[in-house]
C-alpha cells in the first residue's frame, strides 16, 4: 500500500481516464445534434504551466483587442475593450484550459455563436503563442505532429531557454 | 403484429415493437417512436437496407464517413450486441438506453469498462489504456511527450489497480469510478431526456396509440 502513499507531487497530473473523457470522439450527442456551423471546437496542446497558459490566452486576447472575463479554468472572450459594453454581444467565445501535467496544459477553444473569423484568429493567435519557446517564434504553429519531429520536441523538453535551432523546426 | 402494420415499418429488418422496447428501458413509447425515426434516418444514409453499419454510425456521429478511429470503432461494437456487423432498431435502443439519465449507473459502470476493454479479456489493461492516450493525441493537437504518458499511466493505475496485477478488473473499476465519478459523464447523454422535444415533429407521426406516456 506504500505505492499508493508515493504518489510524488504529481498531483498534479491528470488521470487517463480523464483524459481519455475529453475525447470528443466518444461524445454521441453527434447523432442528435444537427450540423451547427455555429459551433466549432479546438484544442490546443500548451507546454506551460496552468498560470503561463493563461497569461498566454490574455496576451492573445490582447493581440486580438479582445477583452477577457475569467471565471476559474475558463474565459470568456469578448469583441472590444470592454466588456461591460459585450455583455449582450452574441458572441460566445471561451477558452478553457485542463491541466494535464505539472507542465502540460490543454486548451480548448469553444465557440458557440458568433463570427468565425474571430474565433479563427484567436486559434491562430493562441496557437502562436503556445508554440514559442521563448519571445522569439520560431517553431511553426503546426509543425509538431506525431512524427518524427516529435522526437525532437521530446528532447527539447528540458526547456532550453532561447533555442533557436538554426536548422529551424518550420517548414519554409 | 397488431397495428402497426405500416409497409415502412415492414421494411426495416430490425424494427421492434416500441411497447416492448418501451417496458425494457428507460424511454416511453412515444420516445422510441422519435428514435425510430432518427434511426431511419441514420439507417438509411448510406445503404437504405434498415440497419446501421459502420459507415452509416460514423456518419451519424462525426457528419463525414471517413472519420475511423479507435473510440468509434469501439462504441459500434458495442451497440452491435449480436456482433453481426451492423446494429438493428432493437440494438439502438437498447443501448442508447444505457446513456439515459434514468439508466442505473451499475450498467453505465458496466459498459464504460467494456468500452475500455478494447480486447475484450475482461481486464482493463495498461497497454489499452496507452492505445487509447496515443489515440487521443493523434486526433487532436496534443503533444505529450512519452515520458508525460507513461507517468500519467503510472498515476492512473496506482489509484486504479487496487492490487498492483497491472491491470484494472471489473470491481477494481467499480471503486475507481465511484471515487471519481466524473469519469461515467460520458455515459450520460442529457438529449435523451427529451427526445421528443429534439424531434418534435415527429411525435405528431405516431402510429402508436398511447395511452401513458
Amino acid at each position: 500500500m506504500d505505492a499508493e502513499r508515493t504518489v510524488p507531487t504529481s498531483s498534479n497530473f491528470i488521470n487517463a481516464f480523464q483524459l481519455i473523457a475529453m475525447n470528443n470522439d466518444l461524445d454521441l450527442s453527434g447523432l442528435f445534434e444537427e450540423e451547427d456551423d455555429n459551433i466549432q471546437k479546438t484544442k490546443l496542446g500548451s507546454k506551460n504551466t496552468i498560470s503561463d497558459t493563461f497569461k498566454k490566452i490574455e496576451a492573445a486576447a490582447n493581440d486580438l483587442s479582445l477583452s477577457i472575463q475569467r471565471q476559474n479554468n475558463k474565459i470568456k472572450i469578448h469583441p472590444g475593450r470592454s466588456f461591460a459594453r459585450c455583455s449582450r454581444s452574441h458572441s460566445n467565445l471561451s477558452a478553457e484550459v485542463i491541466e494535464v501535467a505539472p507542465a502540460h496544459c490543454v486548451v480548448e477553444i469553444c465557440k458557440s455563436a458568433g463570427e468565425l473569423s474571430v474565433y479563427k484568429e484567436f486559434c491562430k493567435s493562441l496557437s502562436s503563442l503556445l508554440t514559442e519557446k521563448s519571445s522569439i517564434a520560431s517553431v511553426a504553429p503546426d509543425a509538431a505532429d506525431l512524427s518524427d519531429e516529435s522526437q525532437e520536441t521530446a528532447s527539447s523538453e528540458e526547456e532550453v531557454n532561447g533555442s533557436k535551432d538554426p536548422r529551424g523546426y518550420s517548414s519554409s | 403484429m397488431g397495428c402497426f402494420s405500416s409497409t415502412q415499418r415492414r421494411q426495416f429488418p430490425g424494427y421492434e415493437n416500441p411497447v416492448t422496447l418501451a417496458s425494457e428501458t428507460a424511454f416511453s413509447v412515444s420516445e422510441v417512436e422519435a428514435l425510430f425515426e432518427l434511426y431511419k434516418s441514420i439507417s438509411g444514409s448510406v445503404i437504405d437496407d434498415g440497419l446501421i453499419n459502420k459507415e452509416e454510425f460514423q456518419l451519424a456521429l462525426f457528419k463525414n464517413r471517413k472519420k475511423e478511429n479507435l473510440f468509434a470503432n469501439r462504441i459500434f461494437d458495442l451497440f452491435d450486441v449480436k456482433k453481426k456487423g451492423f446494429i438493428d432498431f432493437g440494438d439502438f435502443v437498447r443501448s442508447l438506453n444505457v446513456f439515459h439519465p434514468n439508466a442505473p449507473l451499475e450498467e453505465k459502470i458496466d459498459y464504460s469498462f467494456k468500452l475500455y476493454d478494447l480486447d475484450g479479456t475482461g481486464f482493463i489493461e495498461r497497454h489499452e489504456v496507452k492505445q487509447m492516450l496515443i489515440a487521443l493525441l493523434c486526433e487532436s493537437e496534443m503533444k505529450l511527450a512519452d515520458e508525460t504518458v507513461e507517468i500519467i499511466l503510472d498515476k492512473t493505475f496506482m489509484e486504479a489497480d487496487a492490487n498492483q496485477d497491472g491491470k484494472i478488473d471489473r470491481s477494481e473499476w467499480q471503486n475507481f469510478v465511484s471515487k471519481n465519478p466524473s469519469l461515467l459523464k460520458i455515459m450520460t447523454l442529457p438529449y435523451l431526456r427529451d427526445i421528443t422535444t429534439t424531434f418534435p415533429s415527429f411525435v405528431f407521426n405516431s402510429e402508436v396509440d398511447e395511452i401513458a406516456t
